[in-house]
């Protein structure tokens, strides 16, 4: 298993707060939908025949003479799933410091949050086959989710949309970490689909500091090797406009639907970017 | 043993492809192993392969197998034949017996030209190659009209085997050059021998043999009676055709001077058997005409004595044979004429039987060839051929097949060996 003890140790304070309120029953550390009986007052409520005769305020009762319910924020869980893209593509460039490698760090260290917070945490791996592991509380489940993601290995055929199905059905809050080289116009299908049913998506873009310059000669795609090309001195410019385009498209299309997208290079500190993940208001500020 | 190449332009070519091969080595096309980048799809389509020159050749096993198998090919067809010491001249001399008044004073005469050491062809009913030493051979009384076309070309293939020894070699045809002694191919062939060729005079054949009366022995419904009719006749000897039983009558006939034809209506003459299938040939070829129609081929030549095959199928399989029997002959013809039909008096047919009723030993046309043929004959050049002024086409390369074999075991290797990296 990878070392991920000082990466966890930066991200442990973090917290990560749903960013709006949570269908659950379950106390947890985020706003419900729901009104309840807690301490934290909410607002009052006329009373209507058959509340519970418990939760009427007395005191502003005897002041008004109009009988109110008090009610007060619920609390509760937000399950959260994190889909992992396994294709060949986040295999770069091979070995440490790697996409795939970047992704797993991401991974960990959201699971880590999230668990911090209280809140079920699973994993998809979309790789050759999706692989569920469904959101728990338990203890060692960061430890478990790390384990799974080190024995996944890259898969040149993925379904990535598949895995954010299957994780949304899982999860409430729901974590893409991919380069989005895949199927990404069905990733954002799913998320938006998400997001109408009251979900919170987050799409992480993986993108190598090696994908943004690259070495100049022969390349292929790692996914289509028939796909072969030269780049040269000539080549860079249109190259990199182009890439800073999609990207752009990518992250735009998640704005659209209210998908949070943060943009994640290689290059930088992994911890800075969960900070940036979790922090709230993510799905405002995007990339 | 020095070598020495009949097509040198092949090796030159053969080469070239090699060094073409070694420069294409050199020339590292940047195929290496292109580098994984998952964005290549933003990558703007340019040229995708750029070529630089290497100072040393890549897969210098292939390389070797690729030009040594380029060169082998080339040195094949390029021809190499060793050139062996020079040896005495040989004279071949043509006895054309078909075209002189006396067949044995024309191969006697040959002999002569030849001298001890050449070699004779004569032209016979074939063309037949004996040592000029050689006492077993007997010249045949008469002979069949003959061109000189296959004599020559006997000649020219000995030339060449002797040339390849490294003998000099010289041709002369003895003959009374008659104007049938020169056909379609004569000239073609000629042309392949680069020297010139003496000519040497004997006395022509004696003047045109002609027909005589055509008469049948058969059924008065026999087709061929009405062939018979319309052939045309003269003062020579008279012909027979005998479609019935052979008796002594007719052997007594042909030995009187008379060509006796025996067509059987029914059944195979008797140097024939009857073939296990009828099969449809479908022609004749007689006297340098072909008859095309739809007989039927039921019987073969089945007795080999060197009887003068006047007319063949034209398959090849001999259709007549002509014996001769003291003054006359004795014909026998296995061509089916079918009862029904007017094939017997077509035109075509006509000339056949024509043919096949012509005076033994068949008409012959006795006058000499006119000038320009017998310069043709005679040709220009030098008298004696060498390896080195020979035609290329008369030599064969004996190193060739075992070159191409080296080259296509080359390209296997390569093969094998391009597939395993």
């Amino acid at each position: 298993m990878g070392d991920y003890g000082p990466l966890l140790e930066e991200v442990r304070r973090l917290r990560w707060r749903a960013s709006r309120p949570v269908r659950g029953a379950l106390p947890g550390a985020h706003p419900s939908s729901r009104r309840g009986t807690s301490a934290e007052f909410a607002e009052y409520r006329p009373y209507r025949q058959g509340d519970p005769l418990a939760r009427v305020d007395w005191k502003l009762f005897a002041r008004t003479d109009r009988a109110y319910l008090r009610l007060s924020t619920d609390r509760t869980v937000l399950p959260t799933s994190i889909v992992v893209d396994f294709s060949a593509s986040m295999d770069f460039p091979t070995g440490a410091g790697s996409k795939l490698e970047r992704a797993r760090q991401l991974a960990v260290a959201l699971s880590a949050v999230a668990y911090h917070e209280g809140d079920p945490v699973g994993l998809v791996l979309a790789g050759e086959r999706v692989a569920t592991f469904p959101p728990r509380t338990r203890g060692g489940v960061v430890q478990e989710i790390a384990r799974l993601l080190d024995s996944a290995r890259p898969a040149t055929v993925t379904a990535l949309a598949a895995a954010c199905d299957a994780g949304a059905r899982m999860a409430q809050r729901l974590v893409v970490v991919s380069d989005m080289l895949g199927d990404s116009d069905a990733v954002l299908g799913s998320l938006r689909a998400h997001h109408a049913r009251g979900g919170e998506g987050h799409v992480v873009h993986v993108v190598a500091v090696e994908e943004l310059n690259p070495a100049f000669g022969a390349v292929h795609d790692p996914e289509m090797r028939d796909d072969m090309r030269v780049l040269d001195a000539s080549g860079i410019g249109p190259y990199q406009a182009a890439f800073t385009d999609w990207r752009d498209q990518i992250a735009a299309s998640c704005r659209a639907a209210g998908v949070a997208y943060t943009l994640s290079r290689t290059d930088e500190s992994v911890a800075a970017d969960v900070r940036r993940i979790v922090a709230p208001g993510s799905l405002q500020a995007g990339g | 043993m020095p070598f020495t190449l009949l097509h040198p332009w092949f090796a030159v070519a053969g080469l070239a492809a090699a060094g073409a091969v070694i420069i294409a080595h050199m020339i590292w096309a940047r195929t290496r192993a292109p580098a994984p980048l998952p964005t290549t799809r933003f990558v703007p389509r340019l040229q995708e392969r750029s070529a630089a020159l290497e100072r040393r050749p890549r897969d210098i096993l292939l390389l070797l197998l690729r030009a040594g198998a380029l060169a082998v090919i080339g040195l094949a067809l390029a021809a190499p034949v060793t050139a062996p010491r020079v040896g005495p001249m040989v004279r071949i001399a043509v006895a054309d017996v078909a075209g002189s008044a006396d067949p044995g004073a024309t191969v006697a005469r040959a002999r002569e030209i030849a001298g001890a050491s050449g070699r004779v062809v004569v032209s016979d009913t074939g063309a037949v190659l004996i040592d000029a030493g050689d006492a077993g051979y007997s010249a045949p009384a008469a002979a069949a009209p003959l061109s000189l076309s296959a004599a020559l070309v006997r000649s020219i293939r000995e030339a060449a085997a002797l040339g390849a020894r490294g003998h000099p070699v010289a041709i002369s045809i003895v003959s009374g050059f008659p104007r049938g002694a020169v056909d379609s191919a004569t000239g073609t062939v000629r042309a392949l021998w680069p020297g010139t060729i003496q000519l040497v005079d004997v006395p022509p054949p004696s003047s045109p043999v002609e027909r005589g009366v055509v008469s049948i022995r058969g059924n008065e419904d026999d087709p061929l009676r009405a062939t018979a009719a319309l052939l045309a006749s003269g003062s020579g000897r008279p012909a027979v055709i005998v479609r019935e039983a052979w008796t002594d009558s007719d052997s007594a006939a042909a030995a009187a001077g008379a060509a006796v034809v025996h067509w059987p209506r029914e059944g195979v003459p008797a140097s024939f058997v009857t073939r296990a299938a009828v099969d449809t040939v479908g022609g004749v070829w007689v006297d340098g005409y072909a008859f095309v129609a739809r007989f039927g081929r039921d019987a073969v030549l089945a007795v080999d004595d060197g009887a003068r095959v006047m007319a063949r199928w034209l398959d090849g399989s001999p259709a007549a044979v002509e014996r001769a029997l003291e003054e006359g002959c004795v014909r026998e013809v296995a061509v089916r004429v079918p009862d029904i039909g007017d094939l017997s008096i077509s035109p075509g047919f006509r000339r056949v039987a024509e043919a096949l009723t012509g005076p033994c030993g068949g008409a012959r046309d006795a006058t000499p060839v006119d000038g320009a043929r017998r310069a043709m004959l005679q040709g220009e050049g030098p008298s004696e051929v060498t390896l080195a002024t020979a035609s290329s086409s008369l030599l064969r390369s004996r190193l060739a097949a075992p070159l191409l074999l080296v080259a296509l075991l080359a390209l296997l290797a390569e093969t094998f060996l391009r597939r395993r990296r």
